[in-house]
Order: structure tokens, then sequence, then C-alpha cells
């Protein structure tokens, strides 16, 4: 008995630790106004709020920086992935650390060397893309990077062997039988493309406003309902991200 | 020999991008905090260690840093041994734990303070019994945001310290048994040194996550702690570009620093 | 079109990893058609051999030779030679259909079906075609992995210990299947093995391989009952030699 107690307790903790704040995330999206310490009161007047078109927009807004940052991470994942792989050079540890280098080092910090560095990008949709590619790409290389390498190297020298170019090489075996290393990556790049807040802080353009920054702006306006909505929004984003990633994982491992 | 000219092509792309978008940031900055009217000087440095409200916000950052890592460290441990065991229960503790490593630490802060704040749900439940649950009288000062740090970076201490715990050699603790050797002797000589490369690195990993993050303090901070990064930001915010860059140089030598004294304990523990 | 009947050369071949010779001024030949055998333990450069001759890696110094061209500076995907490895290296995510045609659809052959249907029948594996190679039997996987490279006409056949991995009921059937299909094909072979009596059974010729270099070369019966070179002797005698220590330890067992 006294040997199965201490895991319960410690899972017990945990939840009360982690999972309550979660939920109730979800509930400040559901209260109109929530002055008292349990709120007694519940309507969706907030969700009703979001879909007003500059909410609306703001999802847009997010989806599309996502989804064009990662385009550029994937592309230069897998780039990379196939240079390291593949080829030996000089300096092939020190390229791996400096790629990694940037998560080292604050957002913060990250977001003022842009800024400083490339003055006439400042604020402007690219200075987001940017951000989150510097930030978001070394994990993601490390991903496909370690799908890619897994690949047997008799695969590919048969297939040399075989009169396939190293182009038709890279279409027909590396890629399919990386794919899911591929794909982990872009649905994570997606994910936190979409969730960033730290990296977006000092890069935002007003135009391109993301749920992330909408959450921070209601926060400190007062206009919690909102936060709150989006905030729900983005966790379920972000569960289904982790589950699919996860997923990608385990067909991984049949391969 | 065979001239593989994809191999350059591809080589000076991917070695671009790190170059142009991060370490040529960062060498600008540093100079531009070392050079004043065109010439070469740590005004800009007297300036920074000179305010108290800077040197501060550096104090608080490794304050912070440090104490949360302590804790996260000895909780990890304690949660990591405890539950190792029972497979079942492993799973759903690595599950819970993952969750904050998704989510944004702002949305999960101001959760923590709806849950744990002065008119938090938990406060008024425990208020109506009668006990004052303590967590709110801290919650707003840089211990709260240690607490918050505790609970948003368990996690990416508990999942690689699982790893490393179930890297070690079963035939190693049966050994050990045979030879008389369990309980505490057993963790302290023969199962705790092998996982304590990851134990390190788990608290470097964590250090580093800490020391630079930001919104947690913006979340939790309400505008009166100052941590590195946040004092970088509001810098930024008033368009003091030069002190901007003087506060992003002293956070990046902190953090070679770091990283450079747990690689030399890594090192000598190797031996 | 049968331009597969080509011999190999290989003139002063020198390969190094690092600081680790492995070949030097290997020069040896095989015969137009021939099924040659590489043997040798494991570590002395008959791996590195055949994949210099593949073309997946190049020499430092020397040539090869396919017939009379010299395909040393020629990459690997367009020297023509075929192998087969020892864990077959089918691709996974293709069926055994698209494994054995991958080759043919790169050259944009024509005919795609009838050839595989016709290799697929030879090697006995027809009925196979939907079925992806984790669902096959070593036995099976070994026998797609000949006809994807037989089906495209190489003008080396190379075979890294094809039978090590395979048990050795299948392994007998196999290597007769081999020899077989070697014969009736005609294509310059390069078997390399560790296993002696395998050498012995099914080459045309063997070429005894230690440290890098070629300690002799003759056909099985040459080798066995007129070897040139102590080496040769040792090494092809160890059958003998195992016999007599049997032998020895019976003898003593049953004095106790």
């Amino acid at each position: 008995m006294r040997k199965r107690a201490l895991p319960i307790f410690v899972v017990l903790f945990l939840s009360l630790l982690i999972l309550l704040p979660l939920s109730i995330t979800f509930l400040l999206s559901v209260v109109p106004a929530w002055s008292q310490a349990i709120p007694n009161e519940f309507g969706l007047i907030w969700w009703k709020e979001i879909l007003r078109p500059a909410y609306i927009k703001a999802i847009f807004n997010t989806f599309i920086v996502a989804g064009l940052s990662s385009i550029f991470i994937i592309i230069y994942g897998i780039m990379g992935s196939y240079l390291f792989s593949y080829y030996d050079f000089i300096g092939k540890d020190l390229l791996f650390s400096m790629i990694l280098s940037p998560t080292y080092v604050s957002c913060t910090v990250v977001s003022l060397g842009l800024i400083v560095a490339y003055v006439p990008l400042r604020n402007t949709l690219w200075m987001m893309i940017l951000g989150n590619f510097v930030v978001v790409s070394p994990l993601v290389m490390k991903y496909v990077y370690s799908s890619m390498a897994q690949i047997s190297k008799d695969l590919i020298e048969t297939s040399y062997s075989l009169g396939s170019s190293k182009l038709n090489t890279f279409m027909k075996i590396i890629l399919p039988l990386s794919r899911h290393g591929i794909l982990a990556g872009i649905i994570l790049s997606i994910g936190m493309c979409i969730s960033a807040l730290s990296i977006m802080l000092m890069l935002y353009n007003a135009n391109w406003i993301t749920i992330p920054i909408c959450i921070y702006l209601e926060n400190t306006t007062g206009t919690l309902g909102i936060a709150g909505a989006f905030s729900t929004i983005l966790i379920i984003i972000t569960l289904i991200t982790v589950y699919l990633v996860d997923y990608m994982g385990e067909k991984h491992a049949r391969f | 020999m065979k001239l593989e000219l994809e191999k350059y092509g591809l080589l000076s792309l991917i070695g671009i991008a790190p170059l142009l978008f991060f370490f040529y940031p960062i060498f600008l900055m540093v100079k531009t905090s070392v050079y004043k009217n065109g010439t070469f000087s740590f005004s800009n440095y007297i300036k920074f260690f000179s305010s108290k409200t800077f040197t501060l916000a550096l104090s608080n950052s490794f304050f912070i840093s440090t104490l949360s890592v302590i804790i996260i460290s000895l909780m990890g441990l304690i949660i990591v041994i405890s539950v190792k065991e029972h497979n079942s229960v492993k799973r759903v503790v690595k599950l819970i734990s993952s969750l904050p490593m998704v989510f944004s630490a702002y949305i999960f802060c101001i959760a923590l303070i709806y849950a744990y704040g002065r008119a938090g749900i938990i406060t008024y439940l425990f208020a109506k019994i009668g006990i004052d649950f303590p967590i709110h009288k801290f919650l707003y000062t840089k211990y709260g945001i240690v607490f918050a740090n505790i609970v948003f970076y368990l996690p990416y201490f508990i999942i690689p310290l699982f790893s490393s715990f179930e890297e070690i050699d079963p035939n190693l603790e049966e050994a050990a048994e045979s030879l008389g050797s369990r309980g505490f002797h057993k963790f302290r000589k023969v199962i705790f040194p092998q996982v304590l490369p990851g134990f390190i690195t788990g608290m470097l990993v964590s250090f580093l996550l800490i020391f630079n993050q930001i919104s947690i303090v913006l979340a939790i901070g309400t505008g009166k702690t100052y941590t590195l990064t946040y004092l970088l930001f509001s810098q930024y915010e008033r368009a003091k570009i030069e002190m901007a860059n003087t506060i992003a140089t002293v956070s990046l030598i902190s953090t070679f620093i770091v990283a450079f004294t747990f690689q030399r304990i890594l090192g000598a523990i190797r031996k | 079109m049968q331009d597969s009947k080509v011999g190999v050369r290989t003139e002063n071949l020198s390969k190094s990893f690092g600081s680790n010779k492995i070949l030097t001024n290997l020069n040896f030949k095989i015969r137009d058609g021939e099924f040659m055998t590489l043997l040798g333990p494991s570590g002395c450069g008959k791996t590195t051999t055949l994949r210099l001759i593949l073309g997946s890696i190049s020499p430092d110094e020397g040539k090869i030779y396919f017939g009379n061209e010299d395909v040393t500076d020629i990459p690997c995907h367009r020297r023509n030679a075929g192998i087969v490895y020892q864990n077959y290296a089918l691709f996974p995510h293709m069926t055994v259909h698209r494994n054995i045609a991958f080759g043919l659809e790169v050259r944009n052959e024509e005919d795609i079906e009838m050839k595989i249907r016709n290799i697929m029948e030879k090697l006995n594996i027809l009925g196979l075609e939907g079925r992806y190679p984790s669902q096959l039997s070593g036995g099976q996987q070994q026998r797609v992995a000949l006809a994807r490279t037989l089906i495209v006409e190489p003008k080396v056949l190379l075979l890294d210990e094809p039978l090590s991995n395979v048990d050795a009921k299948l392994r007998y059937e196999l290597r007769s299947e081999i020899k077989k299909l070697q014969k009736s094909t005609g294509v310059t072979t390069l078997y390399v093995t560790h296993d002696q009596e395998e050498a012995l059974i099914i080459s045309d010729r063997i070429a005894i391989m230690e440290s890098g270099e070629i300690i002799e070369v003759g056909s099985p019966g040459d080798l066995y009952f007129n070897p040139q070179k102590e080496y040769t002797r040792d090494f092809l005698g160890i059958v003998e030699k195992r016999l007599e220590n049997l032998e020895n330890f019976r003898k003593n067992a049953s004095r106790i």
C-alpha cells in the first residue's frame, strides 16, 4: 500500500500545480465579469466578442505569419539535415553549434539584435518572420535531422548503384523515408510560431497583430475575457500540436 | 577526386543564415554598446553598474534563476525516483509534465494568478475552510516568479532525467545488490553517479531557459520586479537603444559565463 | 543490348581512411563473365575494394577499369555496377514491385512490366508484387534484392556477404540459386565473404585477401590442393584443422 501512495501523491500534486491553472484559463472566457473569487455568472459574451472583425483578423494574421515562417523554417531544416547527414566538411561540428546557438539566448536579445541590424525592416511582417525563423529553426532542424540521419546508408548506395541521381534519390528515397520527422517539424514549427509571444513583443507590426500579442494587449488593458477566450483557443491548438507530433513519433518507430 | 559542388552550395546557404541573422546582429549590439560618439568607451557599462535599478535587475535574474534551478532539481529528482518503477504512473506524470512545455508561459501565469492569487479560486476555497493558502502572499514578488518558474520549467528537467535513469544498465544495480549495497547507499554510490551528467546538463538547460525568459516576468512581475530581460524590453520601449544594447551584452556575457562554468563542472565529473 | 559481359580490373589501387591505410597498390583482375570471390577475414579490406568498384568511395590513387573503359572518375550512379547487401537494403516504403522497378524507372525504359515479370519468374518470387519488405521472409527479401539488381543488367554484380544473415538450410538453397543465376546471365561477379567453405563451393576463382593485399588468386581446386603461399594453406586448411582439433578433444575427453 505504501509503495503506491507516493506516486499517486506525485500525480495529484502535479495535477494541482499544472492542470488546474489551465482549466481556469478556460473559465476566464466564459465569465462576463470576474469580480469575485468564484464567479457565479456565466455567459458566452466573450466568445461573441471574438467574432468581431478585428479579432478575426488577428486569427488570420496568426496563421499567415506562422505559415510563412514555417515555410522558410522547414526548407532550411530539410536542407540543413541533408547537408549534415550526407556530407563531411571541416567545421561541421562548429556549424552545428552555430545553428543551435539562438536557443541559449533570450528572445529579447535576438529581437533587439534584429532590430539594430536591420533597421529598414523594423516592425514589418518580414521582421516577424525573421524573428520566428531565428528562434524556431534550430529546434526544427534537430527533429528533421534525427529522422533523416537514421536512414540506412545502404539504401542510399543501392539507389545510386541502380542509376538514380542524387536529386532523384533525394526525392524518391530520402524525403519519403524521413517524412515523419519532416511532418513533425512542420507541425512543431507552426505550433511554436502560433503561440510565440516573447519574440513578437518587440518585433510586431500593428497591422499584423497575432493572437498572443492580442492576449498580452487585452490583458494589460484589463479585458481579461478576450484574453481568456484566445488563450483557450491557443491551448487547444497546442494540445493538438503535441498530440500530432507525438503521433508522428510513434509512426516513425515503425521504420 | 570528385568535386561535390552542391555541397559547397548547400554549405553557403545553410551557413549564411546564422551568420547574417544571429551573429552579425549580436556583433553589432556589442559594438554599439562600447562606442559612444564614435570613440571606444565603457560609459554605458559604467552607467549600468552605477544604477541601482539595473544592478538589481542583474542580481534578480541570477537570484531567481539559481533558486528556481535548485528547487527544480531537488523536486525533479524526488519525483523521478518515486515514480520511475511504476510504469503506468510514469506515463501519466510524463504527459502532465509535458503540458507546460507547449503552452505560452504568459497564458499559464495569468492562470496561476487566477488560481492562487489574492482573489484566486484556490485561495478563496481554502479561505472558506479557514486556511490561509500562502501562495498569494509571495506570488507578486520575485518569489512568485520563482514559483511560476518551478511549475513551468519542471518538465524540462524531469523528462530528460527520466531518460537518464532509463539508460542505466540494470545489471549494475543487481551487481551492487549482490555485493550487499542497497537503499540510500546504493543510490549514492551506484545509481546517482550514472545520472549525474544528465542531471547537471538538465540544471544548465533549465538555468539558461529561466534566465533568458521574459513572459513569466511580464505576467507576474506587475511591473515592479525587474529582471535583465524585462529591463531590456522596457528600455527598448522607451527608445533607449544604447542601454538596451548594453543590457543585451551583459545578458550574453552572463549566459556565457554560466554555460562555461557548467561545462567545466561536467568535464571534471566525467574524469 | 548485351553489353553486360565486361571484366573488371584494378590498377595500383590505394585507399586510406584517416591514418589507416586500408589498401596499398592493389592489382587484381576479374575475367569477363567470371564468378570471383574475395575471401578474407574481417577488416582485410575486401568491403573497401567492393565499394571502390561500386563507386561509392573514390580511391586515393590508382584506377579501375570495366573492360577497356576507365571508370575511376565516373560517379556511382552512372557506373552501372549492381550491389546486393547482407541486409538486403530493400526500400522499406516501396512494394516489391516498385523496388524491382526502381532502376528501370530511373532509366525510362520500356516494357517494364514484362521485364519485371520475367525476372520475378526466374527468381521464383511471382505473386509477391504487392507486399512490403517487412512482410517477406529473409530468403524472399534476398531474392527481391537480386531481382532488383539484375533487372538493370549491370556491368558488374557485387555481393557483400549476402548470405551471412540467412539460416543454414536457406543458405545452401540460395547459394546454388545465385550460382545458377550468374551462369545464366553471364554477368561478371565479385562475391565477398569470410566463409572459406562457401568460397570453395561457389566460385570460379578465389582471391585470398589479407591486410589490404591479395595473397594469392586461383581456382578453388588449385588453392586447396596446391596452395603457393603459406597463408593460403593455413587459411583454407582450417576445415581440416577443425577436424583434427575435434579428434584430439575426443581422445583427451575419453581418457578422463
